[in-house]
């Protein structure tokens, strides 16, 4: 089982560093071992989709993210702390850049 | 070395998409922005052209400067737009009731490419046809999805 995603990214709320149809590289094992660090780019699940954004603040369980384009994206401003469970994996690599 | 094993990475693992738009996600879309940034675009040409060709002042050349990059800016930004209600709103259905979708966006988008190659005052009006048909698609859609 290899212990990678690739996600495609839908929407704006990440630019400039991920644009619109972006393919990126998930670890999913990356917190196995490592805490997630501020800055950190990870993908976190939700009800029935996923979401990509950076972690600004990190408490002992919770994690609060927001989108690198502040103007367009709703995140942890809005919705509150996400628990660090929801955390997917931490963005590795851009695979394919849609600039 | 890098590229092979990213090549390979992209075959064989699976694409999920992951949403950076309004994240969740908010369903809100709107032909509006792609229409104003066209009406803008053919505005601009047409400002380009009334400007004086024989001996432009430095004003002139300050006016000739921002028109350019004000066309510029909106042609871009008009094909995002576009490029937003094609990959996001349109879904494969509607191909059923709008066969030649994918050819009205393609047109659309090369129409933004050619309004910022040219000054022409025949693309930009269709550019804003272009856009307004796609406006009318979107609406038609909306209202028979509340059907």
């Amino acid at each position: 089982m290899i212990p990678l995603f690739k996600f495609k990214i839908k929407g704006h709320s990440m630019e400039p560093t991920l644009k619109n149809g972006d393919i990126v590289l998930v670890n999913r094992l990356a917190y196995l071992l490592a805490k997630p660090h501020m800055g950190d780019i990870i993908a976190i699940k939700r009800e029935k989709y996923s979401i990509i954004k950076r972690i600004k603040v990190i408490t002992r369980e919770k994690i609060f993210v927001v989108g690198d384009n502040k103007k367009d994206s709703l995140d942890s401003r809005k919705l509150g702390f996400v628990n660090r469970k929801k955390i997917i994996g931490k963005v590795i690599y851009i695979l394919t850049n849609n600039a | 070395m890098k590229s092979l094993i990213r090549s390979i990475l992209i075959k064989i693992l699976p694409t999920k998409n992951a949403y950076a738009h309004c994240d969740i996600p908010c369903g809100i879309y709107d032909p509006k922005p792609a229409q104003l940034a066209a009406a803008t675009v053919l505005k601009m040409v047409q400002l380009i052209q009334e400007l004086s060709k024989e001996n432009p002042t430095v004003n002139d050349r300050n006016k000739f400067v921002r028109y350019v990059s004000t066309k510029e800016e909106h042609a871009r930004k008009c094909k995002e737009e576009i490029l937003i209600l094609w990959t996001d709103y349109f879904k494969p259905e509607h191909l059923k009731t709008i066969p030649h979708l994918h050819e009205i966006f393609w047109n659309a988008a090369k129409l933004c490419s050619l309004n910022k190659q040219e000054v022409s005052l025949a693309h930009a009006t269709e550019l804003v046809k272009a856009v307004d048909e796609i406006a009318a698609i979107f609406q038609k859609t909306k209202v028979t999805s509340k059907k």
